[in-house]
C-alpha cells in the first residue's frame, strides 16, 4: 500500500511524523487517525464547508475544507479544528469557550450542529484578524456575509448565526473603526 | 499642395464608399419574400430557429425577459451589451420591415443603431436560406414586446464608431450564401447547414485572424474563448477523443457523456439550444462533424465504446506511486474519486473525459485554477461546482498533476506539458481576470 508522511501542529500539538493510506482525505485523518470527530462531513464536494478548519498563518488565518483536500495537502500547517478553541480556566478548572463559541451559544445559533463546527472555524477566523485590522461599523454585515456566506446551513436560516457575530464584533469597541 | 488635397479628398470619398457599401444597409432582399403568408407551422419552425440560433442565450439579461436584451460581454475592446429584440416599437424591434430584419441577422446592419459589432454572429447567420430566414421572422413578430431600453456599450476609440464596421465587413465578411458539398448525403449536409448557419459553432470553435474574423482556412479547428479552450472539433479529433455518432448525440442532449460533460459557453449552448432540438437535427449535425455517412455501422462502435467507458477502470498501485499522483489526492480525489470515477449526478468521471484526451493542455490547466460553477441540465440532472484552486496548487504540483492524468485518463502515452507553460496559463487567466473567484477557500488576514 502506497503511503504518505504526515507531519503537522493541531491544536497546538505536534502530530507524526506518520504514515498514513496515500488516499486519505483530511477529514479521515481528523475522525479515523487521531478520533477528532468535531469536524463535521456534509456534502463530501466542497460546498457546504460544514467540515472547514482553520490553519494559523503568519500573517493571519485561513481556513480549507477537509472533505475534498487529502491529508498530504495540510503536511507542515499549524492547524486547529473545533476541538481546540475552548480552554480550561486554570483555576477553576471550569471550561472557558472561545468568545465566537459563547456568542453563538448565547444567541442559540444553531439547531441541528452539523454547520457549527465550519461556522466556528471560519467565524474565529474573521473575528480574530479584527484585532489586527477592525471593520467599519456600517460595513459589517457585508463584511461577515461575505467571510461566512459561503456556508451552508440546513436548519437556521443563517439569520442568528449573523446576530451572533454582529452583537460579539459591536461589543467590542477595539474591532470597529 | 492643391493636387495633394485632392487626392487626399478623393482617397477619403473612396473609403467612405467602400466603408458605406460594406455596411449592409444596401443588401438587397429577394421581393418575393414578402408575399409569403404567415401560418402556424412557417411561425413554428421559427421559433426552432431562434432555438437552433440559440437567440436567447444572448438576447436575455440575467434574470430579465427573454429576448429584452440586456447581457454583457467583455470584448477585447470593451463592454457590449445584447440588444432588446422583442417587437417592442421604441426598443426593440417593432419597426423593423422583412428587410430591416434580413439585414440586421444577415448583415449586420441595424436600422436602430447601424452597423451590428460581429459579437453578434451575422457572419454565420449570412448563411441561413430564405426559407428559415423568414421562419425566423414570422416568429419574432409573434413574440412578447418588452419595453426595455438597451444599455450603451463602452468601447474604445475607433472601435466605438459603428460605421467603420462597414470596413471590416469589406474586409473579412464573407458574403456568400451556404453551400452544400456535392457528393455527401442530404443528412450531411443538413448538419454541414446546422453547424455553419444557425448554429454558428465556428464563431467560438474556429481560431481568428488579427482583425478578429474566424479564419476559413482552420474551421473548428479550436480557439481559445473566455479563457477556456473552445476545442478543435473537426472529425480528426472527434474521433481521435473517442467520440462516437450516438455519444455525441447524448452530449448535445443531456450535456453529458461518457467523454465528459460539457462547461462554460458549451453547458450554456446546449442549455438554451442543442439539447431543444430534434434527435434527427442532432443526428444530422453528428454525421457532418465526425464526417461519416453510415449509421449502421457506427451505432455499432458507438455501443462498444460505451460499454468500455461504463466499465471502471481503477488505477493501479504503479500508476498511484507515480508523481503527480500525490497532487490528484490533494486537490482532486476528494470528490472525482482516487480512481477518477467521479459520483454519479454530482462530480463528473475524468477517466477518458476529453478535457484530459484532448491535444491540449489548456482546459485541465485552467479548470483546475478557475473551478466551475454547478450546473444543472434537468430536474434530475446536475453536477455540484468545482473549487478553484489557483490559490494553493503551485505550477509545480499542478504541472505534475496534469501529465500525470493526461496519461493514466487522457489516454496520451506521453505529456510533457512544462511548467513554463502552466505559468504563461495561469498569467493569462490572472490578467484577464478569470481566477478572481477562485479558491472560495477563504484568507482572514489580519494585515
Ligand atoms: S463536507 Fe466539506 S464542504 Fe461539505
Ligand atoms: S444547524 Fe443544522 S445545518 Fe446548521
Amino acid at each position: 500500500m502506497n503511503t504518505v508522511t504526515v507531519e503537522l501542529i493541531l491544536n497546538g500539538k505536534k502530530i507524526g511524523p506518520i504514515d498514513v493510506a496515500q488516499g486519505t482525505m483530511m477529514i479521515q485523518f481528523l475522525h479515523e487517525y487521531l478520533n477528532l470527530t468535531g469536524t463535521k462531513f456534509g456534502c463530501g464536494a466542497g460546498i457546504c464547508h460544514a467540515c472547514v478548519i482553520l490553519e494559523k498563518t503568519k500573517t493571519g488565518h485561513v481556513t480549507h475544507r477537509t472533505c475534498i483536500k487529502g491529508v498530504g495537502a495540510f503536511n507542515g500547517m499549524n492547524l486547529m479544528t473545533i476541538e481546540g478553541h475552548a480552554n480550561i480556566d486554570v483555576k477553576t478548572e471550569a471550561l472557558v469557550l472561545h468568545p465566537v463559541q459563547q456568542a453563538f451559544i448565547d444567541h442559540f445559533s444553531f439547531q441541528c450542529g452539523w454547520c457549527t463546527s465550519g461556522f466556528v472555524n471560519e467565524a474565529i477566523g474573521y473575528y480574530e484578524s479584527l484585532k489586527q485590522q477592525p471593520v467599519v461599523q456600517s460595513e459589517l454585515r457585508a463584511a461577515l456575509e461575505h467571510h461566512l456566506g459561503t456556508h451552508v446551513c440546513r436548519c437556521t436560516g443563517y439569520v442568528k448565526y449573523y446576530q451572533a457575530m454582529e452583537n460579539l464584533i459591536l461589543s467590542q469597541p477595539e474591532l470597529i473603526r | 499642395m492643391k493636387q495633394w488635397m485632392g487626392i487626399g479628398i478623393f482617397t477619403g470619398i473612396l473609403a467612405v464608399g467602400f466603408i458605406y457599401l460594406g455596411s449592409g444597409q444596401t443588401a438587397v432582399i429577394n421581393p418575393e419574400l414578402n408575399n409569403i403568408k404567415v401560418s402556424e407551422a412557417i411561425k413554428e419552425r421559427g421559433r426552432q430557429v431562434a432555438i437552433e440560433g440559440d437567440c436567447v442565450a444572448c438576447h436575455t439579461g440575467p434574470n430579465g425577459a427573454e429576448f429584452a436584451g440586456g447581457l454583457h460581454f467583455l470584448s477585447p475592446f470593451g463592454d457590449i451589451y445584447s440588444t432588446n429584440i422583442t417587437p417592442d416599437k421604441t426598443h426593440g424591434i417593432g419597426n423593423y420591415s422583412r428587410e430591416d430584419f434580413y439585414r440586421a441577422v444577415k448583415f449586420g446592419y441595424s436600422i436602430n443603431s447601424g452597423n451590428l459589432y460581429p459579437a453578434m454572429p451575422y457572419t454565420s447567420y449570412r448563411k441561413l436560406n430564405d426559407e428559415d430566414m423568414n421562419a425566423l421572422w414570422t416568429y419574432f413578430q409573434s413574440v412578447k414586446p418588452i419595453e426595455q431600453a438597451n444599455k450603451d456599450n463602452d468601447l474604445i476609440f475607433p472601435t466605438n464608431i459603428r460605421f467603420t464596421l462597414g470596413g471590416w465587413n469589406q474586409l473579412f465578411f464573407d458574403d456568400s450564401d451556404f453551400k452544400k458539398t456535392v457528393g455527401k448525403s442530404d443528412i450531411w449536409n443538413q448538419g454541414k447547414y446546422f453547424v455553419e448557419a444557425a448554429g454558428h459553432c465556428g464563431e467560438c470553435h474556429t481560431p481568428r485572424n488579427i482583425g478578429f474574423a474566424m479564419k476559413s482556412n482552420a474551421a473548428l479547428q479550436g480557439a481559445i474563448i473566455e479563457g477556456w479552450d473552445a476545442v478543435d472539433i473537426t472529425a480528426k479529433q472527434l474521433k481521435k477523443r473517442g467520440w462516437t455518432h450516438n455519444e455525441l448525440i447524448r452530449f448535445f442532449k443531456e450535456g453529458e457523456s461518457n467523454l465528459g460533460s460539457a462547461f462554460a459557453g458549451m453547458y450554456t449552448a446546449i442549455n438554451h439550444s442543442l439539447r431543444h432540438m430534434k434527435r434527427e437535427n442532432l443526428s444530422a449535425i453528428s454525421t457532418y462533424l465526425l464526417d461519416e455517412d453510415q449509421h449502421s455501422t457506427m451505432t455499432i462502435t458507438s455501443q462498444l465504446t460505451t460499454e468500455a467507458a461504463n466499465s471502471p477502470r481503477f488505477l493501479t498501485e504503479d500508476e498511484k506511486a507515480q508523481k503527480g499522483y500525490q497532487g490528484y489526492v490533494s486537490y482532486c480525489a476528494g470528490c472525482h474519486g482516487l480512481d477518477g470515477l467521479g459520483k454519479p449526478n454530482a462530480v463528473v468521471a475524468i477517466n477518458n473525459n476529453s478535457v484530459l484526451t484532448a491535444d491540449s493542455a489548456y482546459n485541465a490547466i485552467a479548470v483546475i485554477l478557475r473551478g466551475l460553477p454547478s450546473k444543472r441540465q434537468s430536474l434530475i440532472q446536475g453536477t455540484v461546482a468545482m473549487n478553484g484552486f489557483s490559490s494553493e496548487i503551485s505550477d509545480l504540483e499542478l504541472t505534475e498533476l496534469v501529465n500525470f492524468a493526461r496519461v493514466v485518463w487522457g489516454g496520451h502515452s506521453d505529456s510533457v506539458i512544462d511548467v513554463d507553460e502552466v505559468k504563461a496559463i495561469r498569467k493569462q487567466l490572472d490578467e484577464s481576470g478569470y481566477l478572481k473567484d477562485s479558491g472560495p477557500d477563504k484568507s482572514h488576514s489580519g494585515l
